[in-house]
C-alpha cells in the first residue's frame, strides 16, 4: 500500500455513529466515534462518514482502511479459534472435584504459559463470579453452582456490569438490523455522494451532479468499506452468540439464571482478544 | 448497606431479555430471507451541499421515494429473485440517455447485488456455525 501523502492519512476522518450507548470503540479499529457537533439533528440509524482532505490521495486512504478491516476480520477469526479451543478444554470434572454443594463441576483451568492467558483467565473468573464458587486448590477447576442470589457485593456489581453490556449489545444488534446504513463521502469539505442501504439490501444513492469520475469512485469504495464493516459487525454478533452457545452447552449443570451471563462473557473475550492482536501490530 | 441502590435486577430478568433477543433475531433473519426476494435501486441527483436534507419523513416511513428541495429521482431498477427486472432509464432535457447518471446507477446496481450475495452468505455461515455448535454438544 503506497500512501505517500502522510498528512492526508492523518487528516482523513472515518466516523461511525448510531449505536446507542456505545461508548466503546469499533472492534475492528477502522472507524472513530464522531464529535457530537458532527451528528446531524434528527438523524437516525447507522451513519458512516468519510471526510477526505483531497481527491489525489483519497482512494489510497480508503483502501488502507479496507486493509485494516481485513486484518480485523482475521483477528476475529483468530479470537473465534481461541474461544473454540478453550471450549474444547472444558470437560466434566472427576468426582473428586465436585463442589461441597454437590453441584456437578466442569474443569476449566488456564495454564500460565498459554497465549491470551489474561483474557482466558478473565473468562474463567467471569464464569467463577457467577455464584458461590469454589476453585480446586490442585487444578484451579471451577465449580459452577446456583446464582439465584448474589453471594456478595462484588458479585452483584459483576452481574450489573454484565447486564449493562448485554443490554447495549442487544440495542446495537437491533439498530443494525432495523435501520438504514447511511454512508456519506466528502472531499475537501465538498459533498460527493450519499448512499443509504436498507437491511434487506435496497439501495438509494444521491449524487452531486458534475462530480469527476475519481470522486465517484472514491464514494463507491467508501460504500464498499461501510457495507463490509456492517457485515463484519454481523459476524462479530454471530461469533459471540455461537461462542456463548458453546459455553452454555458445555456447562449443562449451570442453572438457567447463570447461563445467560455467558453471552456477555463471550463478548468480552472475543473483543479483548481482538484488541490484543490489533495493539500487537502497532 | 453498600450496593442497596445499585440494582434490584436478578438473573431471571436477564434470562427474559436473552430469550426475547433470540426470538427477535430469529424473526429478523426470517424477514430478511423474505425481504431479499426483491431488490430496488434508486439513483438521485441532489443539489450541492444538501446531504443533510436527505431524511425520511417520520410520517411517511413506508414511502420509499424521497422528495425534497433539490432531490430528483433519475434512475430506478427493480430486480426480482428470479432475475426479472424493471429498469427506468435517466434521460436529459433533449430526451437522450444521461450517460453519467446511467453509469453511476449501474455501478450502484452491481454494488447492491454484490452486497445482497454477501449478506446471504454471512447469514448462511452464521446459521451453519450455530448448527455446528449444536452438533458438537451432542
Amino acid at each position: 500500500m503506497a500512501v505517500t501523502a502522510g498528512s492526508s492519512v492523518r487528516d482523513a476522518r472515518f466516523t461511525f455513529s448510531g449505536f446507542a450507548g456505545s461508548g466503546e470503540p469499533d472492534p475492528f479499529g477502522v472507524w472513530e466515534t464522531p464529535a457530537q457537533r458532527d451528528i446531524s439533528p434528527g438523524e437516525e440509524g447507522l451513519v458512516w462518514r468519510v471526510a477526505l482532505p483531497d481527491a489525489a490521495s483519497a482512494l489510497d486512504v480508503v483502501h488502507a482502511r479496507a486493509d485494516a478491516l481485513r486484518r480485523g476480520e482475521d483477528d476475529l477469526a483468530r479470537a473465534e479459534d481461541e474461544l473454540n479451543a478453550l471450549l474444547a478444554g472444558v470437560a466434566p470434572a472427576r468426582d473428586a472435584e465436585r463442589g461441597l454443594t454437590g453441584a456437578v463441576s466442569y474443569a476449566f483451568s488456564v495454564p500460565a504459559a498459554e497465549e491470551f492467558h489474561p483474557q482466558k483467565e478473565m473468562l474463567r473468573k467471569t464464569l467463577a463470579g457467577l455464584a458461590a464458587v469454589e476453585t480446586s486448590p490442585l487444578t484451579g477447576a471451577v465449580a459452577f453452582s446456583a446464582v439465584d442470589a448474589f453471594a456478595d457485593e462484588k458479585e452483584r456489581k459483576g452481574f450489573q456490569e454484565a447486564r449493562q453490556r448485554w443490554l447495549a449489545f442487544v440495542e446495537q444488534v437491533q439498530q443494525m438490523v432495523a435501520h438504514y446504513a447511511r454512508v456519506e463521502t466528502t472531499i475537501a469539505g465538498a459533498p460527493v455522494g450519499l448512499t443509504r442501504v436498507r437491511w434487506a439490501g435496497d439501495f438509494e444513492t444521491f449524487w452531486v451532479p458534475g462530480m469527476p469520475a475519481l470522486s465517484r469512485e472514491v464514494h463507491h469504495e467508501t460504500v464498499n468499506l461501510a457495507l463490509a464493516s456492517r457485515i463484519a459487525l454481523l459476524r462479530v454478533v454471530s461469533v459471540i452468540t455461537t461462542g456463548a452457545a458453546g459455553l452454555i452447552l458445555k456447562a449443562v449443570a449451570l442453572p438457567p439464571g447463570g447461563q445467560v451471563l455467558l453471552i456477555p462473557a463471550a463478548r468480552r473475550f472475543i473483543l479483548d482478544v481482538m484488541t490484543v492482536l490489533r495493539e500487537g501490530r502497532r | 448497606m453498600p450496593g442497596e441502590n445499585v440494582t434490584t435486577e436478578k438473573p431471571k430478568d436477564l434470562k427474559v431479555s436473552v430469550q426475547q433477543f433470540a426470538s427477535e433475531l430469529a424473526e429478523k433473519v426470517a424477514s430478511f430471507v423474505t425481504d431479499i426476494s426483491e431488490l430496488e435501486v434508486r439513483t438521485y441527483t441532489i443539489t450541492e451541499g444538501q446531504f443533510a436534507a436527505v431524511l425520511d419523513d417520520p410520517k411517511k416511513k413506508n414511502d420509499k421515494v424521497i422528495s425534497g428541495d433539490g432531490v430528483q429521482l433519475r434512475a430506478y431498477t427493480r430486480i426480482a429473485f428470479d432475475s426479472d427486472a424493471i429498469v427506468c432509464l435517466p434521460v436529459n432535457e433533449s430526451g437522450q440517455i444521461d450517460g453519467a447518471v446511467w453509469d453511476m446507477h449501474q455501478a450502484a446496481v452491481n454494488q447492491a447485488l454484490q452486497n445482497r450475495a454477501t449478506m446471504l452468505r454471512t447469514i448462511g455461515d452464521a446459521a451453519a456455525s450455530a448448527l455446528d455448535a449444536l452438533k458438537k454438544s451432542r
